[in-house]
Protein backbone atom coordinates (compact mmCIF):
# COMPACT_ATOMS: atom_id res chain seq x y z
CA UNK A 1 0.00 0.00 0.00
CA UNK A 2 1.52 3.70 -0.59
CA UNK A 3 2.46 5.70 2.22
CA UNK A 4 0.85 8.57 3.24
CA UNK A 5 2.00 11.90 2.03
CA UNK A 6 3.95 12.56 5.33
CA UNK A 7 3.40 16.48 4.92
CA UNK A 8 -0.20 16.06 4.68
CA UNK A 9 -0.62 13.89 6.83
CA UNK A 10 -0.16 16.18 10.28
CA UNK A 11 -3.31 17.42 11.57
CA UNK A 12 -2.94 21.17 10.96
CA UNK A 13 -1.66 21.22 7.74
CA UNK A 14 -4.15 18.38 6.49
CA UNK A 15 -6.61 21.21 8.34
CA UNK A 16 -5.46 24.04 6.09
CA UNK A 17 -5.08 21.95 3.00
CA UNK A 18 -9.15 21.36 3.71
CA UNK A 19 -9.88 24.56 3.69
CA UNK A 20 -7.54 25.85 0.66
CA UNK A 21 -9.10 22.89 -0.95
CA UNK A 22 -12.93 24.18 -0.66
CA UNK A 23 -12.13 27.96 -1.32
CA UNK A 24 -10.31 29.92 -3.53
CA UNK A 25 -8.26 31.81 -1.12
CA UNK A 26 -8.52 32.68 2.39
CA UNK A 27 -6.52 34.86 4.72
CA UNK A 28 -3.94 34.09 8.28
CA UNK A 29 -6.74 35.16 10.14
CA UNK A 30 -9.36 33.07 8.80
CA UNK A 31 -7.32 30.23 8.45
CA UNK A 32 -6.51 30.65 12.61
CA UNK A 33 -10.14 30.87 13.42
CA UNK A 34 -11.23 27.52 11.74
CA UNK A 35 -8.25 26.03 12.75
CA UNK A 36 -7.89 26.98 16.60
CA UNK A 37 -4.04 27.18 16.11
CA UNK A 38 -1.73 29.48 17.59
CA UNK A 39 -0.28 32.44 15.45
CA UNK A 40 3.20 30.87 15.68
CA UNK A 41 2.63 27.28 15.01
CA UNK A 42 0.22 28.25 12.11
CA UNK A 43 2.81 30.27 10.27
CA UNK A 44 5.36 27.58 10.74
CA UNK A 45 2.97 25.28 8.97
CA UNK A 46 2.49 27.70 6.39
CA UNK A 47 5.69 27.93 5.81
CA UNK A 48 6.17 23.76 5.05
CA UNK A 49 3.37 23.70 3.16
CA UNK A 50 4.73 26.88 0.62
CA UNK A 51 8.69 25.47 0.60
CA UNK A 52 6.86 22.62 -0.36
CA UNK A 53 4.80 24.27 -2.97
CA UNK A 54 1.53 22.94 -2.28
CA UNK A 55 0.07 26.41 -1.02
CA UNK A 56 1.30 29.85 -2.60
CA UNK A 57 1.92 32.41 0.16
CA UNK A 58 1.09 36.21 -0.93
CA UNK A 59 1.92 38.92 1.77
CA UNK A 60 0.19 43.02 1.11
CA UNK A 61 -1.37 45.88 3.05
CA UNK A 62 -5.01 46.56 3.65
CA UNK A 63 -4.87 50.29 5.20
CA UNK A 64 -1.99 49.82 8.09
CA UNK A 65 -2.40 46.53 8.78
CA UNK A 66 -0.73 42.88 6.73
CA UNK A 67 -2.31 40.84 5.23
CA UNK A 68 -1.20 36.77 3.81
CA UNK A 69 -3.47 35.60 1.69
CA UNK A 70 -3.10 32.00 0.86
CA UNK A 71 -3.75 29.76 -1.86
CA UNK A 72 -3.59 26.46 -3.21
CA UNK A 73 -1.19 25.58 -6.20
CA UNK A 74 -2.14 22.84 -8.43
CA UNK A 75 0.83 20.81 -7.42
CA UNK A 76 -1.12 21.32 -3.93
CA UNK A 77 -4.19 20.31 -5.36
CA UNK A 78 -2.70 16.93 -6.80
CA UNK A 79 -0.90 16.25 -3.27
CA UNK A 80 -4.33 16.35 -1.69
CA UNK A 81 -6.05 14.40 -4.17
CA UNK A 82 -3.65 11.81 -4.15
CA UNK A 83 -3.62 11.98 0.00
CA UNK A 84 -7.38 10.93 -0.09
CA UNK A 85 -7.42 8.45 -2.67
CA UNK A 86 -4.62 7.00 -0.16
CA UNK A 87 -6.75 7.39 2.81
CA UNK A 88 -9.51 5.20 0.73
CA UNK A 89 -7.51 3.27 0.20
CA UNK A 90 -6.04 2.27 3.70
CA UNK A 91 -10.13 2.79 5.29
CA UNK A 92 -11.35 0.32 2.49
CA UNK A 93 -13.76 2.84 0.97
CA UNK B 1 -4.87 22.14 16.67
CA UNK B 2 -1.67 20.82 16.78
CA UNK B 3 1.21 19.59 14.54
CA UNK B 4 0.36 16.06 15.80
CA UNK B 5 -0.05 12.83 13.70
CA UNK B 6 -3.19 11.46 13.28
CA UNK B 7 -4.65 8.03 12.58
CA UNK B 8 -6.31 7.41 8.96
CA UNK B 9 -9.78 7.60 10.25
CA UNK B 10 -9.20 11.10 11.92
CA UNK B 11 -8.00 12.85 8.89
CA UNK B 12 -10.57 11.54 7.14
CA UNK B 13 -12.60 13.00 9.66
CA UNK B 14 -10.98 15.87 9.95
CA UNK B 15 -11.10 16.77 6.29
CA UNK B 16 -15.11 16.37 6.18
CA UNK B 17 -15.19 18.57 9.06
CA UNK B 18 -12.94 21.92 7.30
CA UNK B 19 -15.63 21.00 4.40
CA UNK B 20 -18.14 21.39 6.83
CA UNK B 21 -17.08 24.51 8.48
CA UNK B 22 -15.94 26.57 5.54
CA UNK B 23 -19.50 25.27 3.58
CA UNK B 24 -21.11 27.21 6.21
CA UNK B 25 -19.70 30.83 5.46
CA UNK B 26 -20.44 29.99 1.62
CA UNK B 27 -23.71 29.73 1.99
CA UNK B 28 -23.70 33.23 3.83
CA UNK B 29 -22.42 35.93 1.14
CA UNK B 30 -21.90 39.70 2.89
CA UNK B 31 -25.03 41.45 1.40
CA UNK B 32 -24.71 44.86 3.73
CA UNK B 33 -22.90 46.80 0.65
CA UNK B 34 -26.01 45.48 -2.09
CA UNK B 35 -28.85 46.17 0.97
CA UNK B 36 -26.96 49.82 1.43
CA UNK B 37 -27.21 50.57 -2.16
CA UNK B 38 -30.67 49.52 -2.33
CA UNK B 39 -31.84 51.37 0.47
CA UNK B 40 -29.93 54.60 -0.94
CA UNK B 41 -32.00 53.91 -4.32
CA UNK B 42 -35.16 53.54 -2.91
CA UNK B 43 -34.76 56.50 -0.38
CA UNK B 44 -33.43 59.03 -3.06
CA UNK B 45 -36.39 57.93 -5.52
CA UNK B 46 -38.97 58.25 -2.84
CA UNK B 47 -38.20 61.67 -2.18
CA UNK B 48 -37.77 63.10 -5.48
CA UNK B 49 -40.64 61.19 -6.67
CA UNK B 50 -42.57 63.23 -3.55
CA UNK B 51 -40.86 66.34 -4.39
CA UNK B 52 -41.83 66.50 -8.15
CA UNK B 53 -45.06 65.47 -7.36
CA UNK B 54 -45.75 67.82 -4.71
CA UNK B 55 -43.80 71.11 -6.49
CA UNK B 56 -43.44 70.45 -9.74
CA UNK B 57 -39.63 72.03 -9.78
CA UNK B 58 -37.57 69.96 -12.60
CA UNK B 59 -34.60 70.92 -9.93
CA UNK B 60 -35.65 68.29 -7.78
CA UNK B 61 -34.06 65.64 -10.57
CA UNK B 62 -30.91 66.90 -8.93
CA UNK B 63 -31.89 64.43 -6.17
CA UNK B 64 -30.57 61.45 -8.38
CA UNK B 65 -27.01 62.51 -7.71
CA UNK B 66 -27.12 61.69 -4.11
CA UNK B 67 -26.89 58.15 -5.41
CA UNK B 68 -23.23 58.37 -6.47
CA UNK B 69 -22.32 61.12 -4.33
CA UNK B 70 -23.52 59.18 -1.00
CA UNK B 71 -23.05 55.21 -2.61
CA UNK B 72 -19.51 55.68 -3.98
CA UNK B 73 -17.59 57.01 -0.18
CA UNK B 74 -20.21 54.70 1.69
CA UNK B 75 -19.03 51.41 -0.18
CA UNK B 76 -15.75 51.61 -0.08
CA UNK B 77 -16.02 52.82 3.58
CA UNK B 78 -18.13 49.33 4.01
CA UNK B 79 -15.47 47.43 1.76
CA UNK B 80 -12.58 48.19 3.80
CA UNK B 81 -14.38 47.85 6.90
CA UNK B 82 -15.02 44.18 5.55
CA UNK B 83 -11.79 43.53 4.49
CA UNK B 84 -10.16 44.18 7.92
CA UNK B 85 -12.04 41.27 9.39
CA UNK B 86 -11.19 37.85 8.60
CA UNK B 87 -11.49 36.81 4.70
CA UNK B 88 -12.00 33.54 2.50
CA UNK B 89 -13.20 34.10 -0.80
CA UNK B 90 -14.24 31.03 -3.54
CA UNK B 91 -14.67 31.18 -6.90
CA UNK B 92 -18.27 32.28 -7.17
CA UNK B 93 -17.01 35.03 -4.24
CA UNK B 94 -14.78 36.37 -6.78
CA UNK B 95 -17.45 36.32 -10.17
CA UNK B 96 -19.56 37.99 -7.91
CA UNK B 97 -17.45 41.03 -7.10
CA UNK B 98 -16.65 41.07 -11.00
CA UNK B 99 -19.97 40.83 -12.26
CA UNK B 100 -21.28 44.10 -9.48
CA UNK B 101 -17.72 45.76 -10.12
CA UNK B 102 -18.35 45.33 -14.00
CA UNK B 103 -22.09 46.70 -13.25
CA UNK B 104 -20.54 49.87 -11.43
CA UNK B 105 -18.40 50.97 -14.01
CA UNK B 106 -21.40 50.82 -16.54
CA UNK B 107 -23.03 53.08 -14.26
CA UNK B 108 -20.18 55.29 -13.85
CA UNK B 109 -19.96 55.62 -18.00
CA UNK B 110 -23.81 55.90 -18.47
CA UNK B 111 -23.66 58.83 -15.58
CA UNK B 112 -21.22 60.53 -17.72
CA UNK B 113 -22.24 59.94 -21.04
CA UNK B 114 -25.79 61.82 -19.83
CA UNK B 115 -24.28 64.64 -17.99
CA UNK B 116 -22.33 64.92 -21.63
CA UNK B 117 -25.55 64.79 -23.30
CA UNK B 118 -27.77 67.03 -21.45
CA UNK B 119 -25.12 69.62 -21.36
CA UNK B 120 -25.09 69.08 -25.17
CA UNK B 121 -28.89 69.52 -25.37
CA UNK B 122 -30.50 66.53 -25.22
CA UNK B 123 -31.79 66.06 -21.74
CA UNK B 124 -33.53 62.87 -22.29
CA UNK B 125 -30.54 61.20 -22.78
CA UNK B 126 -30.80 60.82 -19.19
CA UNK B 127 -33.59 58.10 -19.89
CA UNK B 128 -30.31 55.61 -20.03
CA UNK B 129 -30.06 55.84 -16.65
CA UNK B 130 -33.66 54.47 -15.53
CA UNK B 131 -32.98 51.73 -18.44
CA UNK B 132 -29.69 50.83 -17.10
CA UNK B 133 -31.30 50.49 -13.77
CA UNK B 134 -34.00 48.16 -14.68
CA UNK B 135 -32.51 45.99 -16.93
CA UNK B 136 -28.42 46.13 -16.12
CA UNK B 137 -28.97 45.75 -12.19
CA UNK B 138 -31.55 43.17 -12.70
CA UNK B 139 -29.29 41.34 -14.97
CA UNK B 140 -26.72 41.40 -11.92
CA UNK B 141 -29.23 40.09 -9.38
CA UNK B 142 -30.68 37.53 -11.10
CA UNK B 143 -27.08 36.17 -12.32
CA UNK B 144 -26.20 36.95 -8.46
CA UNK B 145 -29.24 34.87 -7.69
CA UNK B 146 -28.49 31.81 -9.93
CA UNK B 147 -24.41 31.88 -8.60
CA UNK B 148 -25.76 31.82 -5.30
CA UNK B 149 -28.92 29.32 -5.78
CA UNK B 150 -31.24 31.94 -4.52
CA UNK B 151 -34.63 32.08 -6.28
CA UNK B 152 -35.67 35.43 -4.57
CA UNK B 153 -32.36 37.20 -6.15
CA UNK B 154 -33.38 35.80 -9.47
CA UNK B 155 -37.35 35.87 -9.28
CA UNK B 156 -36.37 40.26 -8.19
CA UNK B 157 -33.88 40.08 -11.14
CA UNK B 158 -36.20 39.03 -13.86
CA UNK B 159 -39.15 41.72 -12.85
CA UNK B 160 -36.50 44.33 -12.97
CA UNK B 161 -35.46 43.13 -16.38
CA UNK B 162 -38.85 42.65 -17.59
CA UNK B 163 -40.30 45.85 -16.16
CA UNK B 164 -37.27 48.02 -17.90
CA UNK B 165 -38.53 46.51 -21.20
CA UNK B 166 -42.17 47.71 -20.54
CA UNK B 167 -40.42 51.51 -19.93
CA UNK B 168 -38.33 51.05 -22.82
CA UNK B 169 -41.67 49.60 -25.25
CA UNK B 170 -43.94 52.72 -23.82
CA UNK B 171 -41.15 55.26 -24.71
CA UNK B 172 -40.94 53.56 -28.15
CA UNK B 173 -44.73 53.52 -28.67
CA UNK B 174 -44.49 56.95 -27.06
CA UNK B 175 -46.75 56.38 -24.42
CA UNK B 176 -45.38 58.84 -21.39
CA UNK B 177 -43.59 57.78 -18.91
CA UNK B 178 -44.93 59.12 -15.65
CA UNK B 179 -43.77 59.56 -12.25
CA UNK B 180 -46.90 58.22 -11.00
CA UNK B 181 -45.94 54.87 -12.18
CA UNK B 182 -42.56 54.62 -13.27
CA UNK B 183 -41.04 55.60 -9.76
CA UNK B 184 -43.25 53.26 -7.77
CA UNK B 185 -42.20 50.46 -10.07
CA UNK B 186 -38.44 51.42 -9.53
CA UNK B 187 -38.62 51.32 -6.36
CA UNK B 188 -40.93 47.91 -6.35
CA UNK B 189 -38.09 46.50 -8.55
CA UNK B 190 -35.44 47.52 -6.12
CA UNK B 191 -37.02 46.45 -3.37
CA UNK B 192 -37.93 42.49 -4.89
CA UNK B 193 -34.55 42.58 -6.18
CA UNK B 194 -31.87 42.83 -2.89
CA UNK B 195 -34.51 44.18 0.13
CA UNK B 196 -36.69 41.16 -0.49
CA UNK B 197 -33.40 38.63 -1.28
CA UNK B 198 -31.58 39.87 1.66
CA UNK B 199 -34.09 39.31 4.06
CA UNK B 200 -34.80 35.74 2.77
CA UNK B 201 -31.07 34.75 3.01
CA UNK B 202 -30.46 36.43 6.40
CA UNK B 203 -33.58 34.24 7.70
CA UNK B 204 -32.25 31.06 6.01
CA UNK B 205 -29.03 31.79 7.66
CA UNK B 206 -30.37 32.27 11.43
CA UNK B 207 -32.34 28.53 11.07
CA UNK B 208 -29.56 26.99 9.84
CA UNK B 209 -27.64 28.57 13.01
CA UNK B 210 -30.41 27.47 15.29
Amino acid sequence: MKELDPLLHSQLRLAVMSILMNIDEADFVYLKEKTDATAGNLSVQLDKLSSAGYISIEKGFVGKKTRTVCQVTEQGRKAFEEYVETLREYLNL
Amino acid sequence: MEDKKLTPQESMELIASMIQSTKRRVASPNLKISVMWAVLTIITAAASWILLYTTHDPLFNFIWFAIPIIGIPANIIMANRTSEKSIAKTYLDKVREGLWKAVGYIAIGLTIACVIAQQCGYPEACLAMLYYAFIIVGFGAAVSGLLLRENSYVIGGMFSIFSGFIVIICNLCRIPLLYSWVTPLYILSFLLMFIVPAFVISRKIKSQER
